[in-house]
């Protein structure tokens, strides 16, 4: 319950600020937001599996955002698209961790 | 106050700080999501927005522009295109004025030359040889194109005087005597040509009793500067 209202408050305080940003660092952003819903997705996973961990979890966010960064940036000066590669690791990881969170919950209902 | 703990223990269980962390990224996630579709909309909506007419004014504004700035371009190449032939109009000119100068130098005996040319050597045992055919001679020998002429190592120059008295001949303000060493500088066939002709001076001179009339010709010779003594 707590998440939703979290994004919530989030989307409210986005629409309040109106940060612009430049075009050229739209990728960028998208990248992050891939990169948080992948955090957040993964955190609700751990939990329910009871292997959440506060300290590995703050330092995952922050890492994959900078990695993911740091390959957007190589790849427009490299002239690839490397961002892809970051965008097929955090979509593939966000449909397991999905998969799995909708699994525990199911298992959860029939253990009960 | 039962309530207080409770909240306060709540949020020191471990199920609950998870909820918050999750929570603390749910925000920043919400944050994100919002300026990305924001900074995507804008991006198209600028575009998708305009109505075909103003998407045809939009093209011919920027067509309008890209022929302006073709047309400056082409002005400013052109501007560098005339700096560029002034510039090197001026340093043509330049050359040329060095290269005037220099024969001016040379003419008026300011300056030492050196070059191929020709060295008449006269013998005069009976100094039949008067100021009139040493004049002859520097009119042949300049008719053939001499650059540089000196008689006996006085150089001889637009301005020089050659005249006679009863001791002899007078180069300005020296008495030359026989034998008379000519030299020129120019080309050493031509001045050869010029002084041997048949019926040339040469054969003139060799005629007179005692003078025998010598020309050879140098791949180099040297002719020092008119010097001040001289004049």
């Amino acid at each position: 319950m707590l998440p939703i209202i979290g994004l919530i408050i989030g989307i409210a305080i986005g629409l309040v600020l109106n940060i612009p940003i430049p075009q050229a660092y739209s990728k960028y952003l998208g990248i992050a937001v891939l990169a948080a819903l992948d955090s957040a997705v993964g955190g609700l996973r751990a939990s329910l599996e009871m292997k959440f961990n506060d300290k590995l979890f703050f330092t995952g966010i922050f890492s994959n955002t900078l990695m993911a960064a740091f390959i957007v940036f190589m790849g427009d000066r490299l002239g690839v698209d490397l961002y892809l590669a970051a965008v097929v690791a955090f979509g593939v990881r966000l449909f397991q961790n999905l998969a799995l969170v909708r699994r525990h919950y199911f298992q959860k209902r029939h253990w009960e | 106050m039962s309530t207080v703990k409770d909240i306060i223990t709540a949020i020191k269980s471990q199920k609950y700080r998870t909820q918050l962390a999750i929570s603390a990224v749910c925000v920043l996630l919400g944050i994100l999501i919002v300026i990305q579709l924001r900074a995507q909309q804008s991006a198209s909506q600028a575009l998708q927005a305009a109505t075909e007419s103003d998407l045809t004014q939009i093209v011919s504004n920027l067509n309008n522009e890209v022929s302006l700035l073709k047309a400056e371009a082409n002005s400013l190449r052109l501007q560098l295109f005339k700096i560029e032939r002034l510039s090197s109009d001026s340093s043509a000119v330049m050359k040329e004025s060095i290269k005037n100068l220099n024969n001016l130098k040379i003419i008026a005996g300011l300056t030492g030359v050196e070059g191929p040319g020709v060295t008449a050597d006269i013998e005069d045992k009976e100094k039949a040889i008067n100021s009139y055919d040493l004049v002859d001679i520097i009119t042949e020998l300049r008719v053939g194109g001499a650059e540089a002429i000196s008689i006996n190592g006085i150089r001889i120059v637009a301005d020089s005087g050659i005249t006679q008295d009863s001791k002899g001949v007078w180069i300005d303000k020296k008495l030359v005597t026989p034998p008379y060493q000519i030299v020129a500088i120019g080309d050493p066939e031509v001045l050869y040509e010029t002084l041997a002709i048949a019926g040339g001076i040469k054969d003139k001179l060799s005629s007179l009793v005692g003078v025998s009339f010598n020309i050879t010709k140098e791949s180099s010779v040297v002719i020092n500067a008119r010097s001040a003594s001289d004049r």
